[in-house]
């Protein structure tokens, strides 16, 4: 599942995938604005098959905040 | 915090001061890349335009205008605001503005988007809100899609931006829809 997020990030920040790790937020990551962090939450939604609520959109601040959020949404 | 109105994770909402008048506000709405999607603000902005208009809002009761403030900082940030309100057929507008650029993370303006929801249909007892928005302004086509707004109609070629004709996309949220997604349960109105 952590993997599954990386790659999601990855992709949605138009990055390689090695530079995307469980601590990569958007002070670490240049290309994270405000575009691509609300592309993140609809992607999230999407590839989890969840509907996440308002306060879990604003939880979501970086990596690590999506890994916890898709574990307490679905586990593993 | 100074009279919060409504309180975040990362700002909280207030009314608006005789400082935030005298700051940055009427900056943000002069600067070309900020007002590119606002609707009427193609004149340049001063602090005097921007004191007649706060001067409006003391008596408004169809407009809840409020400051954006980081609460890290307790920096004023930005303006949003709830529109229009109908209180009869209780509905409202919605706008957001994050003057400051280097808030521009996608954190702010989607924690500001969620409060004033909060406000307008659990605080203000509101139906709907809704919205209008470019159909070519993506960053406000996607917030409105991450908080399920419908796209209910459009306003063809009505705006003209940069040397062409685009449409204005009409977007509504109700209130059942909102609360549904949020575990919460409607009232019986």
């Amino acid at each position: 599942m952590n993997n599954k997020v990386l790659k999601l990030v990855a992709q949605i920040m138009g990055i390689p995938l090695e530079r995307v790790t469980a601590e990569s937020s958007p002070d670490s990551i240049e290309q994270w604005d405000s575009l691509k962090h609300m592309h993140l939450v609809l992607a999230i939604e999407e590839a989890f098959g969840i509907q996440l609520t308002d306060e879990e959109i604003v939880a979501i601040k970086d990596v690590r905040s999506i890994i916890s959020l898709i574990e307490q949404r679905i586990g593993g | 915090m100074y009279n919060p109105y409504a309180v975040g994770q990362h700002v909280y909402l207030r009314h608006a001061t005789p400082s935030d008048v005298e700051g940055r506000w009427h900056e943000w709405l002069s600067d070309e890349e900020t007002t590119r999607w606002l609707g009427l603000r193609h004149w340049p902005n001063s602090v005097e335009r921007q004191r007649e208009f706060y001067e409006t809002l003391k008596k408004s009761e169809d407009r809840l205008v409020l400051s954006i403030v980081d609460k890290e900082s307790d920096q004023h940030i930005g303006v949003c605001n709830l529109s229009s309100i109908n209180w009869v057929s209780r509905y409202c507008d919605v706008a957001i503005v994050i003057g400051e650029k280097e808030f521009r993370t996608g954190a702010y303006v989607l924690e500001t988007m969620s409060l004033l929801l909060r406000i307008a249909f659990l605080r203000l007892n509101l139906r709907i809100v809704k919205s209008t928005f470019a159909a070519s302004n993506e960053a406000s086509r996607t917030i409105h899609d991450v908080f399920r707004f419908k796209e209910v109609g459009r306003l063809n070629g009505l705006l003209w931006d940069r040397g062409q004709y685009i449409d204005s996309v009409i977007a509504m949220l109700h209130r059942d829809d909102w609360m549904a997604r949020n575990n919460l349960v409607p009232p019986n109105d």
